[in-house]
């Protein structure tokens, strides 16, 4: 866990610190209970035996490797350290300029045995020692620090709904106008629990192993199909590829194709290494969706993108633990993942910039004309990163946290981000260049590829910073000291300029001028209080941003909070208008952008916000004199582990939670419909 | 390993405050995370030939009445069908809200997590296991483990804060 994580956790710990347990639970009162219990059962049943031998005694011995082994020694200590993080002598991030990739599959096992037996000394390490309690700070800073990255990349900000421009011409005569999935990139599509071309609504049921298909046509929803996965498989994402009239189900399952382990080891055990599955249908009639062939991948999902008629599906492969000793140099699907069952190519691996890790993360491009094989696959190996997917390129970056991590060796003063630039044409993966700045990145808001430059806002201990690099990797500006004590709180680069906030007591909004690269240029700063935590550009000359409200005397936030920036002059940025809705004391669009829904030219802004009844879904409107108007606030009804969405075809609004649509008139503004599926 | 009701009750002792206030977070009610802690209670004691060292105990239990909440929250789910869901509003609502026992800002910033992201923080803030700790408990990945806590954090900041 980093920072951050680690306050919060405190922080609950602290506020529940106080909680009285109910008398009835109490020791003594157990004991009673307990002894009523065993006089009860020897009276009634004198020949059951009360300990059994076996059970999870057997199922223990197979597991006698790797973390157990170091979980076990824990427990005899009383406390431990996790050993099973690697700590590599040299952990120096490479000055490589290119992606190395393997030249056979030696080098990868060379590479995988090297860290096999640094664990392996770690743990004998480890169970000599007897350690302070500082697991947590141990295992989390090293891995978690890259899943915290992971996280915020998921997490935050940003959205645009395009109209139809780019609709098939025979769907044009009877579909609507209708949103899409608010994405990061424009151009780049990315999946989601609900999807629509105009005429139906894909809804991933609640259960993730269903999909329906809902015909909206004469304002009356029908569900006319539902496609369910195989048994073991659950759907992460789906992806609607309306040009090519293809549904896509992206899939995770437990049975697992990777590194020769059993269906039944992978089940059973503590690990699986899961594969992914991307599922394609055939959906030229939406009532009858037929498969058109899926493509296979070892590694849990990670995430996926869609751009131009391919599907790149990203998965984050590790050889589990106790198999690493069943690796054999000349079998490599022992040790490398496997992409429709044939192992990756020696030349497709990409090695680590850091010595450390085994992870692989495993893309493959799947071509929606023939969705039954991989275009190309790469597989990057790597202690786990972060992805930015730009029109041409696909950045995957890690971070390396300062202060421990990992081992009283790495104690580091700053955080350091390595960035790997991999790019994509029709399906072709080419790994490019590498490099690194120091910082770590906030959310993928806050990287950002425009004229052949990538643009990085970062935060780097105390302070933050703005770094210009070249196709190349090699940082050709940078402005640094920026905002001291503060923290990147959301980014987003537009073109030449770009605005990022931070957040302490008050919420500064920086515009930079990027468009020298060598010398980017703070422009403006307007300080407003509260933060926001999404920008989104809404129209000419505005940005909207969607955050929460802090109370400046006590600071503790009191809303959600909606601001309307006018950015005509990005020198003089100014708060044009600002609505805080006092009684929503959240919104997922603060740390999931595909839970927005905004879009200028239509003049909507549609989210979900969390009130003391439950989640209501808000719809606003903008006009320069008015400020923002709410149109809409209804109850969602729906219950479900996934965020609410808000889709419109046409007129209508569909709020889609979980199993529940409800449809709403964006006239009247009135329920006008609802279905379970 | 053999364990009589004294035995057991030392080793609870150790762990109920903590089973409590976990229980308490998943179903943000004090009966039904009382009922959960009883029914852990008496499911560990059934089965605790099956544990092998004492140490482990207490991750163990804690996996019983992980599952126990899950099992819970289905029911609960299930038992309330949309009709109710949407009679439910106002009076209803607020009567039941008043009974949590927990501090608001707590409450709400559980709520706001799905079912598992709930267990892996109850996990992490009352159990004080790191991520290869749960990935065990709850057979997962620690690196879904990992992103999945990282991810619930997040959300739950923007409401502590």
């Amino acid at each position: 866990m980093n920072r951050q994580e680690q306050d919060i956790v405190e922080k609950l710990k602290a506020q529940t610190d106080e909680i009285k347990v109910p008398e009835s639970l109490e020791p003594e009162q157990i004991e009673k209970m307990l002894e009523e219990k065993e006089k009860d059962k020897k009276g009634k049943n004198k020949n059951q035996r009360l300990y059994r031998i076996g059970g999870l005694a057997a199922a223990c011995v197979a597991l006698a490797a790797g973390m157990l082994v170091y979980m076990g020694s824990r427990d005899i200590t009383g406390s431990g350290r996790d050993a099973a993080v690697p700590q590599a002598k040299d952990m120096e991030a490479s000055d490589e300029k290119m992606v190395a990739s393997a030249t056979d599959y030696g080098e990868v096992y060379d590479y995988l045995d090297a860290y096999r037996q640094e664990i392996e000394r770690e743990q004998s390490r480890a169970r000599e020692e007897i350690v302070l309690y500082e697991e947590e700070i141990a295992s989390d800073s090293a891995a978690g620090g890259a899943a915290m990255d992971m996280g915020a990349a998921s997490g935050n900000s940003v959205a645009k709904l395009a109209g139809s421009e780019e609709m098939g011409s025979q769907e044009a005569e009877y579909a609507e106008d209708y949103s899409e999935t608010n994405v990061r990139q424009d151009g780049v599509d990315e999946g989601d629990v609900v999807k629509t071309d105009g005429t139906y609504l894909y809804v991933l049921k609640d259960s993730r192993v269903e999909v329906s298909i809902v015909d909206t046509r004469e304002g009356v929803m029908k569900e006319i199909e539902t496609i369910s996965v195989k048994e073991e498989e659950w759907i992460e994402e789906i992806y609607l590829d309306v040009q090519g009239k293809r549904l896509v189900l992206v899939c995770s399952r437990y049975d697992d194709q990777g590194a020769g382990v059993s269906p039944q080891y992978a089940r059973g055990g503590y690990w699986y290494a899961g594969s992914t599955e991307a599922v394609a249908y055939d959906i030229s009639d939406p009532g009858n969706a037929v498969e058109a062939g899926r493509v296979t991948q070892s590694g849990t999902y990670y995430s996926s993108r869609m751009a131009d008629g391919y599907l790149y599906l990203f998965s984050n492969y590790s050889i589990p633990w106790e198999l690493m000793g069943n690796m054999e140099r000349d079998k490599p699907e022992t040790y490398v993942p496997l992409v429709n069952n044939e192992a990756v190519a020696e030349k497709d691996i990409c090695m680590p910039l850091i010595p450390a890790g085994r992870e692989y993360t495993v893309v493959t491009s799947v071509d929606m004309d023939r969705p039954d094989r991989a275009a190309d696959s790469k597989a990057i190996l790597s202690q786990g990163g972060t992805l930015y997917v730009s029109n041409e390129n696909i950045y995957y970056y890690e971070t390396r946290w300062s202060g421990f991590s990992g081992g009283p060796s790495l104690i580091r003063d700053t955080e350091q981000t390595t960035i790997r630039r991999i790019s994509y044409r029709d399906g072709k993966l080419k790994p490019q260049s590498q490099g690194k700045i120091s910082g770590y990145i906030h959310d993928s808001f806050s990287i950002d590829e425009y004229n052949g430059y990538l643009r990085v806002v970062t935060t780097e201990g105390e302070s933050n910073a703005v770094y210009v690099l070249d196709m190349d990797m090699e940082t050709v500006g940078s402005i640094k000291g920026l905002a001291k004590e503060e923290r990147v709180y959301s980014a987003r680069l537009m073109g030449d300029t770009g605005y990022f906030v931070t957040f302490k007591e008050t919420d500064p909004l920086f515009s930079v001028d990027f468009s020298d690269p060598e010398n980017p240029e703070i422009i403006g700063e307007l300080k407003i209080p509260g933060f926001s935590d999404y920008l989104h550009p809404y129209g000419k000359g505005k940005l909207l941003g969607i955050g929460m409200n802090v109370d400046e005397e006590t600071m503790v936030t009191d809303g959600v909070k909606l601001t309307m920036f006018d950015i005509s002059d990005p020198s003089d940025v100014k708060e044009e208008d600002t609505y805080i809705l006092r009684n929503v004391y959240g919104t997922d669009v603060s740390y999931d952008y595909k839970a927005a829904l905004a879009d200028a030219r239509r003049n909507i802004i549609g989210f979900a916000g969390y009130t003391e009844g439950g989640q209501h879904y808000f719809i606003f409107e903008y006009d320069e004199a008015d400020g923002f108007v709410c149109k809409m606030e209804e109850e969602i009804n729906g219950n479900a582990s996934s965020s609410a969405r808000g889709v419109y075809i046409g007129d209508t609004l569909y709020v889609v939670q979980g199993n529940i649509i409800e449809a709403y008139s964006l006239k009247e503004f009135q329920k006008v419909d609802d279905i379970i599926l | 390993m053999k364990c009589d009701a004294k035995t057991f009750t030392s080793l609870y002792e150790q762990a109920y405050k903590d089973m409590y206030r976990f229980a308490l977070c998943l179903t943000r009610n004090r009966q039904d995370a009382e009922d959960a802690v009883s029914e852990a209670v008496v499911s560990a004691y059934e089965n605790i030939h099956k544990l092998r060292r004492e140490e482990a105990f207490k991750s163990w239990i804690f996996t019983i009445l992980s599952n126990i909440c899950k099992k819970r929250l289905k029911r609960t789910a299930r038992e309330t069908p949309y009709e109710e869901v949407q009679a439910l509003s106002g009076m209803e609502m607020q009567a039941r809200e008043q009974d949590y026992g927990l501090a608001l800002d707590v409450r709400n910033a559980f709520f706001i997590l799905s079912e598992e992201e709930q267990t892996i923080v109850g996990l992490s803030v009352f159990g004080g296991y790191n991520s290869s700790e749960i990935a065990g408990m709850l057979k997962l990945n620690a690196n879904t483990v990992r992103s999945k806590r990282s991810r619930a954090l997040e959300k739950m900041k923007c409401v502590l804060r």
